[in-house]
């Protein structure tokens, strides 16, 4: 049992909250609940419980997206860097080839 | 660490589910947010891993659980005043009404977070360390909210508070 005594109350003032504690703890609640029953309850924290798990699953493929991007367009940005010689070169060629022409 | 299977939660959700709703029915005065809290309560027990906790581990966990949800709600609306047209029907005899609905509105006028305190300190008999584990406060602040709610309480029941009867409709 907690004492719960202390000076900002009386002896007798306690002893009221008490009794009046133990009134409100014994009235009857009323009767509107509309509490759900545990098999509900159990399902719903499954389902949740399965939905985390998958989400936690999918976490790093999700946090890779970005480096996957920034790999990508990287890797395209060094293929072109490194073909770039070749392509003016060929693109000089043809300017070249369709001059006589004109 | 061995899940929770469902035959134990059935038996713990049996034993426990009715003290959690009316200690949170007590505390916020109404039944469909109780309802709600317990069920969120509950679920989020069975989501965080508890297989390896006792039956006191489970009980303390879920108060704590209600005790945050609802201190969340407080947060987001401080004007809710509890709802006490059920206790009338709740109550078997007219004396019983009148009683019913004196000790209500007397419990119904202190703050929510008092009704809470005061629910665990006296009736659920927790210690400061549980009480603070409940609600979400520190635990040098318990005995300072405790003794300003017994020192309202005492004062409330020197002069009971007449608070205005809700109709049925607006009880939800």
């Amino acid at each position: 049992m907690t004492n719960w005594f202390s000076r900002d109350v009386t002896l007798e003032e306690e002893r009221a909250i008490v009794a009046f504690m133990a009134r409100l703890a014994t009235m009857p609640a009323p009767d509107t609940s509309m509490l759900s029953g545990h098999n509900h309850i159990w399902w719903k924290a499954q389902l949740l419980r399965r939905w985390d798990e998958q989400r936690r699953a999918a976490r790093p493929l999700a946090a890779m997206e970005p480096v996957q991007l920034v790999a990508g367009l990287t890797a395209a940005a060094l293929v072109l860097l490194w073909a770039l010689p070749s392509l003016t070169a060929a693109l000089a060629q043809v300017v070249a080839s369709v001059r006589p022409l004109a | 660490m061995p899940p929770l299977t469902e035959a134990a939660f059935g038996d713990f959700y049996r034993r426990d589910a009715r003290a959690v709703w009316t200690y949170v029915y007590r505390a916020t005065g109404n039944a469909a947010d109780a309802d709600d809290i317990v069920q969120e309560a509950f679920v989020r027990m069975l989501r965080a891993d508890v297989g390896a906790f006792g039956e006191e581990d489970l009980r303390r966990y879920v108060f704590r659980v209600a005790g945050n949800l609802m201190a969340d709600r407080w947060r987001r609306s401080r004007r809710e005043r509890p709802s006490i047209v059920h206790e009338a029907a709740a109550a078997s005899s007219r004396t019983d009404v009148s009683e019913a609905l004196d000790v209500t509105r007397t419990f119904a006028a202190l703050k929510p977070r008092e009704r809470a305190l005061l629910w665990l300190a006296y009736v659920e008999e927790d210690t400061h360390e549980e009480i603070a584990d409940a609600l979400g406060v520190k635990r040098g602040s318990v005995k300072v909210l405790l003794s300003r709610a017994r020192a309202r309480l005492r004062d409330l029941l020197n002069l009971p508070v007449r608070a205005p009867l809700r109709r049925p409709g607006g009880a939800r």
